[in-house]
């Protein structure tokens, strides 16, 4: 019997001794973090639900490796994050291409949106659904280093720890990021007024 | 509000959108504009509902393929290692092998450019052989007597 209430690193010893009600457990505690995290990165629910399985699957696998000393959250994350990356290198855009199909309209929506005006609910999802696109078309390791540290709010240690990187070079991916992003942003007027 | 304080707006993570202070600094200063377009961009290209779960049947597809993968293994989800020490090694031992290579076609494509017909064709290392240090440095073969002459 598995009490509810265990810790996490009990529950990964067990996991890793093959207990698949202690894993149960697991994904209860930690799916909706692991989902929402993926939802960062692909808008399609199934897309993220896929990842999220991926990243369960994997930690199964690897229980065994699992440290207790760090937290199953840092364990967990590296694995999202490496799924992460691993799924969005396979969906990667060229960016002229992105750009060249955008709509003079979508353009404009994104363009007022980005402006911080405020937009209709349809032309607010085109606006979102386009800024993925756009965002699709960044080095996905960059992306996810800027996702991580201005949206989920990780600091450049906690990012260097998920990535298997260094601080120096996060700080150093979340500039180049941030640059190419200011680069995009700069060019869509153009296409919107096409 | 200046423009380290906007940009920290920009960048705090959890706000759905800047400030309005934030936005209003911003279109008064062209660097902190382009930094909030920037922002607004991730913003909404990753934007999410905050209380989104996965459908119903999650744990239950996920056993499904579970019980067709392969069970709990010691291999180390931690890829770290490769990319803080394989990776380098790699790429020091690839740079290493192309220097070598380069190296190599170099000497090929010189004839005689191995120790032994370098012994052999060098005039330093004839002179040396014939005893004849002066042509090492360059001295007429005359000079020296002449120097030496009182």
């Amino acid at each position: 019997m598995v009490d509810d209430d265990a810790s996490d690193a009990s529950l990964m010893r067990k996991v890793a001794g093959g207990d698949p009600a202690a894993f149960d457990i697991l994904v209860g505690r930690w799916r909706s973090r692991v989902f929402r995290l993926a939802l960062r990165f692909f808008r399609r629910p199934e897309d993220a639900e896929d990842v999220a399985q991926e990243v369960f699957l994997k930690l199964y696998q690897t229980a065994a490796s699992y440290r207790s000393e760090a937290p199953l959250e840092h364990f967990l994350l590296r694995i999202a994050t490496n799924a992460c990356v691993d799924r969005l290198r396979e969906s990667r855009r060229r960016r002229e291409r992105v750009l060249s199909a955008i709509t003079p309209e979508a353009g404009a929506w994104l363009d007022r949106a980005l402006s911080g005006a405020a937009l209709e609910a349809q032309e607010a999802e085109a606006a979102k659904g386009l800024a993925a696109e756009l965002l699709a078309t960044l080095p996905p390791k960059d992306r996810t280093v800027l996702v991580l540290m201005d949206l989920e709010g990780l600091t450049a240690q906690e990012v260097a720890e998920a990535t298997g990187s260094t601080r120096a070079a996060v700080k150093v991916r979340a500039m180049r990021a941030r640059r190419a992003l200011r680069r995009i942003a700069r060019r869509l007027p153009e296409k919107g007024r096409r | 509000m200046n423009c380290k304080e906007c940009r920290d707006e920009l960048r705090r993570p959890g706000a759905a959108v800047p400030s309005a202070e934030a936005l209003r600094h911003a279109a008064s200063c062209p660097a902190c504009a382009a930094e909030s377009r920037a922002a607004l961009l991730l913003r909404l290209g990753s934007a999410r509902d905050d209380g989104a779960e996965p459908r119903p049947g999650f744990e239950e597809r996920l056993r499904r393929r579970l019980a067709s993968g392969p069970a709990p293994s010691g291999s180390p989800a931690w890829n770290g290692g490769f990319e803080r020490l394989v990776r380098p090694a790699l790429a020091v031992a690839a740079t290493l092998a192309l220097m070598c290579a380069g190296l190599y076609m170099r000497t090929a494509s010189e004839p005689g450019a191995d120790l032994v017909s370098l012994v052999e064709s060098d005039p330093m290392f004839t002179s040396l052989l014939a005893g004849d240090p002066g042509s090492i440095f360059g001295e007429e073969q005359g000079a020296g007597e002449t120097a030496e002459t009182p």
